[in-house]
Formats: structure tokens, C-alpha cells, sequence
């Protein structure tokens, strides 16, 4: 691989820096007093206490999952700080009330708190480290019923609709991290979107974590009523530590009859310098079920940070002629692990999925696309469409591409196509041989290769994935 | 004038040295021939003179309007009017021709100083284009050379050719692989771009694409370096005759 | 069965005493400390073992009986006939054939020796295959065998299910090419058979092999063959599963030499309860190799049909070339396919390219042929022929296209 496209990837983060605010942390590590203690500053009801201890002796009895093809030094759970939030604590009226650092904070990641600066009308959630810092938006989105906050102010005021869901579709047995975050979370985000509600606007939450040794374990809840439609967005990033933190989120999505859910996210965790050290282990558990008939959900994700990505947003299509979507651009550089993709479970009639699988390997990383398409006997009808395709960039990079299909009836038609290609010396020579420099080369090779996912992000995301795929490649080809 | 003055040029590639000191003028207006046998160094000449990075120059010098071409990187001497016709047409899955094209021509109009097109301007100019070399204008909606036949990536070369007006064209083996009608399109294509202002470097192996596009100069290379250079009539006797009464004399 | 009773079953006579003892103890340790396979396993994920665990399998001893082989005669060809695992040099016509050895060895086969075992250390099966093999058929080539080498496995009816374990070399030397034609049956009753087959190619060898997996309703089939290639060397192979209760086929080809070449074709046929697992491994290790891989799986009844491949490009593998497809046909309710097709890619220099479709019968297809005045069933059945026939048809040898076409139509009755 010659020079510029190698000095083309090595773009420094330009979220490393760290936020001077004093934290309230607890102690680290993990056991009982330390949920209690969680709860308690919470001041959470008892039932979601008891969901909280039944996962942790739910975790403790389970294994740290080993068929990911990522490897990492085993995780000391109790080095772990399982919760940290910026002082003082307490009830925001106004967005003015945010603490100045924080503001300047998220002003210099470009996520304005005030409501009049926001980009184009988006509701933003802001989650700093574990608390939720201020929502905007909220009094408008109450005007049509749609509830958007953060987890602990909707399980203080919405406790019935929290507790009919919470763990519906990602139950705390599911998996080792699942079950973590069900014992130790600590924010994230819920919508409802009530009966034949178009929402308005994009709602969007923007993860932070800034205390070093913190783990990060947010939950979100998303419930589409009959009828209703959201797009959500979610942006991460983290400054740089040497350390390497936990993130361990999980992700709820619900749709009722004809309810459509689009969550689009733009995953950029510190990932770690040049030689692996520091950076984040993304370990998430993202599902959605299409509870309803005729109802969608769509993942789009563009993940480029992160030191080990491991993360399957997944469809259980449950709903007559239900559809689930997945597109993703995954791309990695230096020692980055990524081991990501889907899961379509095919439940109901007439359901269909598509996924679009997009990897970029740089490096010396390890791209991988992991994917299950499993259709029941009771499916009739059920269609699946899946593209994986992956490019490599440079001779010391890995792209590995583990589908698997699953067919128990016959009405099934299923289709899976995997290619490969790369950014070579020669095209990047024809492109210079045109006079179009090196950067436009690779942005626009990038770009054609993306596309069928850059396409279903929202336009304000599409525009931003473009120019972070730009910056974590710049100096890796050529 | 002097558009392109070799002098002494020596380059190799993963260190085994290809050219041993090539010397050659070429004037706006002019049509030269570059001819010799497999392995004489005529396809590394025109991938030198562009910058292709796994050639390394190791002596002399070449200046282009009275320049230091090797002061400068490739997308800067496509930038001054140098252009390859490539032999092999690079495919590139994912990006669309057209837009390719524009981006390429638009690069080019900006260092000349001059207004870039919006994508509908552009596309009535490249549908002018196009008719130069017979062109379906489908092959615009398609990625760039991917699955593209040999003829119509050489055809899409020379709509580069004719986009990007170059003061100095090298055509390397282009019509390698080309039937017959091909090669009368091509030809006719790079015929119909001749001017007084530029000059076409040819680089081939058969006398075939000289009878469409006619040399003032014919050169024959041998183990790197020119070892004869005469008028069109070399090219016949070079047809008849072989290389290698000309290798007796190198 | 518990999972380490079946394995302590299976290791529970002592090893034969031969050449092999060292090899044979040193397998066992192998298979012991790789356990019995778990339904958790990767690799057994899909297959399922219920089946594994229900029966305990009696070693085959030498019979005296003589099966008939008639049906399976291939004209012109030399054929090695094994039955219950044991060389049975009556049934054989090994005449004129002196590459062709049937163990046990001699000392003049020690340059053969060196090509024996050398691989699918993580195969329980496999080594428990070469802790208890009993005749081993040592095909050792140079230049051209004109004839095609029939070998043939068959087991014998018992009072209680045994196991036997069929073994096969095949040393080609540089440029040395033949066809190898490896057959397997028996009896409705139950019984088990596992076998390997390792090939080594020298440099420009081209082996032909086609691999015919037709044992009884009963039967458990575990099934293995290793194939290494040397520069410009050439391998073609097909394989079919239409019997057995439950069948699997692991296959491994090695690309060590420099512009090695590999077309591999797969057909699964699975009716009723059979399951029916084909695992492939390709990898490439050298640069400028090809394969080529086409795999198909046609379920009915309630059977169960798994195709994993995996193909694996090495760092130093430039210019590697793959293609894989995997296509699939379900044709019941009550069926199940499960497809698997893996790349794993280690250097940026490669086209790799697969691809995987499951579906049931075209209705415009069979509507068409009906609207022809062909009943549904007859029209059926010439899809599905037509379906198996991309894999069937590139056999050459017309005998045997036209026995494996009577049993594919048996099976589709």
C-alpha cells in the first residue's frame, strides 16, 4: 500500500478531549450495595430494583459470550466505575440552567443545547456519562402526546408504560451484557410515540462519556403506537483515555399495527490510538420487534469508532407482513475490532428483510460481518435480501464475512450475495492520472461504495458519516 | 515550441532498471509513434511520464512546457495537460462514470481558471462528447469501467481525452485488443481531437493504428532506450522486417 | 447415550498393532482431549447430534460374507471393494494396477508414509478414524492411470449396528493425473460408517474425484477428506449425500502451491427424517489460486440439510480468485435448510465473490409445464431433476450418471 493512503486513515480523533466538571462517582466495582446504591440515587420504585437484582444473579450464573471473533484481555468487572454523573444533581427548569462546561462541551462536539441553535428541528436527548443533561423540544413534542425523555424522568412519570416494556424485546437472559446493563443501567432515552402519531421531528440522543474508568451502560426504550412513525438518531463519543471503557448499552424498539421506527446511529467512541491502546469496547444489544402487523424498523448504523465493536441490531418480525432493514457501514482502521451485523428472526407471514452490509478494513483491523436469517415454519411468504459487501485498504487488514441462513419453510425465498474489492494503487493512479487529488479519490471510491446504506441516513447524518468515514481514513490509501 | 523534452531518462520498478536513458522532443502539433517488442520499456515510459508510483525515476530529467514534470505529483501533471490513455483501463466498482467524469473535468476547468459545470451543464457536454467516440451514454449510469468490454473501455479513455482537452495525449497500447470497427472509432475519435496545439505520443506494438492515425515521427525502443526514430515509412519496414535487424544495430 | 460414553465406546477396544500403533496412540489422545461434539459446537451448531447419541456401534469384525456388488460396476474401471472396512481382494480387480496398494504396508511405501495423517487435528472424527482404520487403499500415481479408480465401501447386515472405518491415499505425483471414484453403501439396517480420504497433489497433478454417498436408511455417514495442492496442480471434485439417516461431509482443500486450481460441486438430497451436513473448508495459501465451488440442497419430508462453507484467504495469498454459490431448494412444510457461506480474507489483493439463494420450486416454471399436460408431480420432479442435474451432469463417467440419476428419481417418488 503506498504512503497517502495510509497517512489518509491516520486522522487524529477530534473528540478526545476530556470535560473539567466535578463528578459524583460510585466506587467502583459490582455487587449488590452497588445496584442499591445506583437505585437510590435514582430514587427509582422497588419493582424496578427487584428487575435490577434478578438480572445481576441472572449475570452472575452467565459466561462472557466467546464466539465473537474478538479478542480482548478478560474485563475486570469490578475495576469498573458503574456510575458517574457531573455535581450538582438537580432538576433542570431551563436549558439555561446547564452547567456551563457541559454546554461548552457538547457546543464544541456540535450538539447545541439551546433549542434556537439546534440543527434543523431535532429533539435532542444529551447523556453525559450516566444522567441525562437536558432534553429540548420536549414541551412541543407533548402538545401531540409524544413523550421523549430521558429513562429515569419516565420512569418517575411514566412508571406503567416503562414497566410494561422495559426488557420485552432484550430480556436480561438474553446475553452476558444484556443482562449487565439490565442490572447496572443507568440512562438513555424513551419515546412513545402515541396512536397514529407521525412525529415531527427527528429525535435524537447524543452519548458522552467523559469519566475515565467509567462504564457506560444506557438503555433505551422506543415504543411506536398503532399507526405512528419516528426517525430516532443517536451520536456517541468518548474522550481519550488510555484505559480501555465498557459500553454496554441496549436498545428497545417496539411497533405496533402499521407503526414504523427508522434509528439511524452514528457510532464514534474513541477507538483506541494507532497501537490498540485505549478506546472503547462498544458491546451493545440492539432489537427491535415488529410487534405489529404491516409494521417496519429500520437500523442504518455507520460505526467507526469504537477499540471492539460488537453489536447486532436485529429484527424479530413478529407482525403479519412486518419488514426489518438493516444498513451499515462499518469501517476500521489501525487494531480496531469490529464484529458486527443482524439478526432476522422471520415469525410471522408475508414478512420481509433486507440488509446491506458495507465493511472497511484498514490497517491492521479485523472487519467482520456477522448475520442470521432465520425464517420459521410458520412464514409463509417471508422474502430476504442480503448484501455484504467489504473493502480492504492495505495487506495487513481482515474482512470476514459469517452469514447464516435458516429455512424452515418452503415458501421461503431467501437470497445472500458477499463480494470483495479494495482501494488500490491502480485506481487511485487513474483518479490522480484525471487530476482529481487523493482525498476526493478516496471519498468519492468511499462514497460509490457506501451508498445503497448512506442513502437511508437521515441528510444532516449522511453528510457528517461522509466526512467522519473521510477523516478515519485520511492517510491510509495511496 | 517545446512541449515535451526528455533527456536521459532512466527508471526502474521494484529495483530492476527499465529505462536506460531515453531521449526524445516532441512539439505542439505532432503525432509520434513509440514502437518496440514486449519488455523494450514503452509502457513504462508513458506510466513514468504520468507518475505512476511503483516506477522510480533514476536519472535525467523531462520538462513539460518547459517544466520539471518530476517536481510534480500525477494529479498535478494531469492538471498542466499531460494525460494516459491507459492500456488497462482501471474498473472502479461503486462510482458512477458520469460523476466521475464531471469531478475529473471540473478539476481541470478550476486549475485552468475557469468556471466548473453543474451536473446538467455537464451532461449536455458529455452527450456531445460521447458522440466523438460512438458511445452508448448508458455506459455514464454504469460505474466506471466495471464490466466494461475491451472496446468500450477504450472508448470511455478517449471520452476522457476529448473532456479533458489535453495539450499532450499518450495513448498506450489502446488498441490493443480492438477489432477492427473498434479501432476505426478510436481512431477517428483521436483524429478528430487533433489540433495544432497538442501532441499524441502513440505507444504500440502493430503498424495497424498507424494506418488510422497517421505519425509524423516513429520511434522504436529497445532495452530502454530509443534506438531509432525515423518518418511512417520506419513503421512499414518495422512490419516487414521484424526488430531485430534493429537490435544488430543497437 | 451420554456424549463421553459415545466417545469412550468408540476408543473402547484396544488400538490395532501395526505400523501405525504410534499414530494410532497418538489420535486417541487427540479425539479424547477434543471431546464428543456439543450442539453447541460452531461447527455441529446446525447439524444436530440427537442422532449420534442414540446408538452404540459395535467395531466390525472381518465377514465372511459376500455382498453383492452388482449396480455399482463401473466398465473399464479398477475397483478396491471394502466391506465393513475390511480390503476384500475377491470383489477387487486390481489387475495390471501396480500404483495400487491395499495396506498393510510395506516397507517400500514409506515415501507414502510421509503423506499419511497430515491434517484435521480438530476433527474428532477424523481421529478417531485414525486411531481405529483397519485397510487403508494407497493409490500412489505417477503419470496418467488410464482407468478409473472405483472404491467402494460396503457394510454388511448385522444383528447389532457396528462401525466401520474406510480409509484412502491418493499420492499423485507432478502431473500425474486420475480419476477417483469413491462410493458408499449398505444395508437399511441401522450401522455406521466413517471414513477419510487424503489427497496430495504434486505440482501440475490433476485429480478427478467424485464421491457418491448412498448408504442405508439407517446408516450414520461421517465422512472426511483432505486435499492438498501443489503449484499448478488441478482438483475436481463432487460430491453427492442421497442415503444415511444422517450424513456429514467434512472436506478441506489446501491451496499450497502457487496457482493451484479448484472446482468443487456439492449435492445434498434429503427426504423424510435424514439430516444431511456438507462442511467445506478452501483455503488459500499461496498466490493465484482459483476455486470455484457450486453447492446444492434439495429438502423433503422432514429432513434437515446444512451447507457450511468457508473459504479463507491467507496474507500472503495475492491474487487469490474465489467464487462460491450456494443454492437451495425446499420442498416441504416441514423441512429445513440452513446455508453458511464464509469468507474470511487476510490480504486486499483477492476477488471474492458468494453468493446463497433458498427457495422453494418456481410456480411459473411448474405452471408452465403443467399447462403442457404434464401432472403436477411429473412436472415437479423434472424441476427438481433439472435443479440436481447442474451437479450431476458434470460427472462423466455415463453409467454412473445414469445409477445416480434411477436413485435420485427413487428418492423423489
Amino acid at each position: 500500500m503506498n504512503t497517502t493512503l495510509q497517512q489518509w486513515v491516520d486522522q487524529p480523533y477530534r473528540h478526545g478531549f476530556v470535560t473539567d466538571i466535578e463528578t459524583e462517582i460510585v466506587p467502583k466495582g459490582l455487587n449488590e450495595s452497588v445496584i442499591r446504591m445506583i437505585s437510590a440515587k435514582k430514587d427509582e420504585p422497588e419493582w424496578l430494583l427487584d428487575f435490577r437484582l434478578a438480572s445481576y444473579r441472572r449475570w452472575l450464573t452467565m459466561e462472557v459470550p466467546s464466539w465473537a471473533k474478538v479478542s480482548h484481555p478478560p474485563i475486570d468487572f469490578q475495576e469498573i466505575i458503574y456510575f458517574a454523573q457531573p455535581k450538582p444533581k438537580k432538576q433542570l427548569d431551563s436549558m439555561d440552567e446547564v452547567d456551563p462546561e457541559l454546554r461548552k462541551t457538547f457546543e464544541k462536539l456540535g450538539v447545541p443545547l439551546h433549542e434556537q441553535k439546534v440543527m434543523a428541528g431535532v429533539a435532542v436527548d444529551v447523556i453525559f456519562d450516566s444522567v441525562s443533561v437536558t432534553t429540548t423540544y420536549k414541551s412541543k413534542l407533548a402538545e401531540v402526546g409524544i413523550i421523549f425523555c430521558s429513562l429515569s424522568e419516565a420512569v418517575r412519570e411514566y412508571p406503567e408504560l416503562v414497566k410494561q416494556y422495559l426488557g420485552s424485546v432484550v430480556p436480561a437472559s438474553d446475553n452476558f451484557y444484556a443482562a449487565l446493563n439490565s442490572a447496572v443501567f443507568t440512562e438513555g432515552s424513551f419515546c412513545f410515540i402515541p396512536k397514529g402519531t407521525k412525529c415531527p421531528m427527528d429525535l435524537s440522543t447524543y452519548f458522552r462519556i467523559n469519566t475515565e474508568g467509567s462504564g457506560q451502560f444506557e438503555r433505551t426504550l422506543i415504543i411506536a403506537e398503532e399507526g405512528a412513525s419516528v426517525s430516532y438518531l443517536e451520536g456517541c463519543t468518548a474522550p481519550r483515555f488510555d484505559t480501555n471503557q465498557l459500553h454496554a448499552a441496549v436498545v428497545e424498539l417496539v411497533a405496533l399495527d402499521y407503526a414504523e421506527i427508522k434509528y439511524s446511529t452514528v457510532q464514534n467512541w474513541y477507538a483506541g490510538d494507532e497501537n490498540g491502546v485505549g478506546g472503547i469496547y462498544n458491546f451493545v444489544t440492539k432489537r427491535g420487534m415488529c410487534r405489529g402487523v404491516h409494521s417496519k424498523i429500520s437500523w442504518t448504523q455507520v460505526e467507526t469508532g469504537s477499540a471492539i465493536t460488537w453489536k447486532y441490531p436485529s429484527c424479530i418480525l413478529l407482525g403479519e407482513g412486518s419488514v426489518g432493514e438493516f444498513y451499515s457501514v462499518a469501517l476500521t482502521n489501525h487494531r480496531q475490532q469490529a464484529d458486527t451485523g443482524t439478526k432476522m428472526v422471520h415469525v410471522g407471514r408475508h414478512t420481509k428483510s433486507t440488509i446491506v452490509s458495507k465493511g472497511i478494513s484498514a490497517g491492521r483491523s479485523d472487519n467482520g460481518y456477522r448475520g442470521l436469517v432465520k425464517i420459521l415454519p410458520h412464514a409463509t411468504g417471508a422474502r430476504n435480501y442480503s448484501q455484504c459487501d467489504s473493502m480492504l485498504i492495505g495487506e495487513a487488514c481482515r474482512a470476514n464475512t459469517y452469514p447464516t441462513v435458516e429455512v424452515r419453510n418452503e415458501t421461503a425465498i431467501v437470497e445472500h450475495e458477499a463480494s470483495t474489492s479494495k482501494i488500490g494503487e491502480d485506481q487511485m493512479f487513474l483518479f490522480a492520472q484525471r487530476g482529481i487529488g487523493q482525498e476526493e479519490a478516496i471519498s468519492m471510491i468511499i462514497n460509490g461504495f457506501c451508498r445503497d446504506v448512506f442513502m437511508h441516513l437521515p441528510l444532516e447524518f449522511a453528510v457528517e458519516a461522509t466526512k467522519l468515514l473521510g477523516l478515519k481514513l485520511e492517510g491510509s490509501v495511496g | 515550441m517545446k512541449l515535451l523534452e526528455v533527456k536521459g531518462l532512466k527508471a526502474s520498478v521494484e529495483g530492476i532498471s527499465i529505462l536506460r536513458g531515453v531521449d526524445l522532443e516532441i512539439n505542439a502539433g505532432e503525432v509520434h509513434a513509440i514502437m518496440g517488442l514486449n519488455g523494450s520499456g514503452k509502457s513504462t515510459l508513458s506510466k513514468v511520464l504520468a507518475g505512476h508510483p511503483s516506477y522510480q525515476v533514476t536519472g535525467g530529467e523531462v520538462l513539460f512546457n518547459g517544466q520539471d514534470l518530476f517536481e510534480l505529483p500525477p494529479e498535478e501533471r494531469a492538471r498542466v495537460g499531460l494525460f494516459l490513455a491507459f492500456q488497462y483501463p482501471v474498473e472502479v466498482p461503486g462510482v458512477s462514470n458520469s460523476a466521475f467524469l464531471r469531478l475529473a473535468y471540473n478539476t481541470i476547468q478550476t486549475s485552468r481558471g475557469k468556471d466548473e459545470l453543474d451536473p446538467l451543464e455537464f451532461d449536455d457536454l458529455v452527450r456531445e462528447r460521447i458522440k466523438v467516440v460512438e458511445m452508448d451514454p448508458a455506459f455514464l449510469d454504469r460505474s466506471v469501467n466495471e464490466g466494461f468490454s475491451g472496446g468500450e473501455k477504450k472508448r470511455n479513455e478517449i471520452l476522457q481525452m476529448a473532456l479533458l482537452d489535453p495539450k499532450l495525449a499518450i495513448l498506450d497500447e489502446t488498441d490493443s485488443g480492438l477489432d477492427i470497427d473498434a479501432l476505426r472509432i478510436v481512431a477517428n475519435g483521436v483524429n478528430s481531437l487533433r489540433s495544432e496545439h497538442n501532441a499524441i505520443v502513440m505507444v504500440t506494438h502493430y503498424q495497424r493504428l498507424l494506418n488510422y492515425i497517421v505519425p509524423d515521427f516513429v520511434h522504436v525502443m529497445d532495452a530502454g532506450r530509443i534506438v531509432k526514430t525515423g518518418d511512417k515509412t520506419l513503421a512499414l519496414e518495422l512490419e516487414e522486417r521484424g526488430y531485430d535487424w534493429l537490435r544488430a544495430v543497437a | 447415550m451420554k456424549s463421553d460414553d459415545c466417545l469412550a465406546g468408540l476408543l473402547a477396544d484396544a488400538a490395532q498393532r501395526d505400523a501405525f500403533s504410534v499414530l494410532r496412540g497418538q489420535a486417541e489422545v487427540r479425539a479424547r482431549a477434543l471431546k464428543f461434539p456439543q450442539d453447541k459446537d460452531d461447527d455441529w451448531r446446525l447439524t444436530g447430534l440427537a442422532v449420534l447419541h442414540e446408538q452404540e456401534y459395535l467395531p466390525a469384525g472381518k465377514t465372511t460374507q459376500i455382498p453383492s456388488i452388482e449396480g455399482f460396476a463401473i466398465p473399464g474401471s479398477c475397483r478396491i471393494v471394502f466391506v465393513d472396512g475390511f480390503y476384500h481382494p475377491a470383489l477387487s480387480d486390481l489387475s495390471g494396477q501396480d500404483e495400487i496398494r491395499v495396506s498393510p504396508l510395506g516397507r517400500e511405501e514409506k515415501s507414502l508414509h510421509a503423506h499419511f495423517d497430515k491434517g484435521m487435528k480438530d476433527a474428532v472424527f477424523a481421529q478417531i478414524n485414525a486411531r481405529n482404520f483397519t485397510d487403508c487403499a494407497w493409490v500412489h500415481v505417477q503419470g496418467e492411470i488410464q482407468r478409473i479408480v472405483h472404491v467402494l465401501h460396503v457394510t454388511t447386515p448385522h444383528q447389532k449396528p457396528v462401525v466401520s472405518y474406510g480409509r484412502a491415499l491418493v499420492v499423485l505425483e507432478a502431473n500425474a493425473r486420475v480419476t477417483l471414484v469413491e462410493e458408499y453403501t449398505g444395508p437399511d439396517s441401522p450401522y455406521s460408517v466413517n471414513s477419510m480420504t487424503e489427497a496430495v497433489l504434486g505440482e501440475g497433478a490433476d485429480l478427478r474425484h467424485i464421491r457418491v454417498q448412498r448408504e442405508g436408511a439407517q446408516a450414520v455417514h461421517l465422512g472426511h477428506a483432505l486435499v492438498t495442492l501443489s503449484r499448478g496442480a488441478h482438483y475436481d471434485s463432487t460430491a453427492l449425500a442421497l442415503g444415511g439417516r444422517f450424513s456429514r461431509y467434512d472436506q478441506r482443500v489446501l491451496h499450497q502451491g502457487e496457482g493451484s486450481d479448484v472446482r468443487l460441486d456439492g449435492l445434498i438430497l434429503a427426504d423424510e427424517s435424514q439430516v444431511a451436513d456438507t462442511h467445506t473448508r478452501i483455503e488459500h495459501l499461496a498466490p493465484g489460486c482459483r476455486s470455484l465451488q457450486q453447492h446444492k440442497c434439495i429438502a423433503n419430508g422432514n429432513s434437515i440439510a446444512v451447507f457450511s462453507g468457508n473459504i479463507v484467504v491467507h496474507r500472503n495469498a495475492k491474487g487469490t480468485d474465489t467464487r462460491q454459490s450456494s443454492r437451495n431448494l425446499l420442498l416441504s412444510s416441514k423441512a429445513r435448510i440452513d446455508a453458511q457461506p464464509q469468507l474470511e480474507i487476510m490480504n486486499d489483493d483477492v476477488s471474492c465473490k458468494h453468493g446463497a439463494t433458498m427457495g422453494k420450486l418456481d410456480a411459473e416454471e411448474l405452471f408452465y409445464l403443467m399447462s403442457r399436460g404434464l401432472r403436477e408431480s411429473q412436472a415437479r420432479k423434472l424441476l427438481i431433476h433439472a435443479f440436481a442435474a447442474e451437479i450431476v451432469d458434470r460427472i462423466s463417467i455415463q453409467t454412473l450418471v445414469r445409477s445416480l440419476r434411477e436413485s435420485i428419481d427413487g428418492r423423489l417418488v
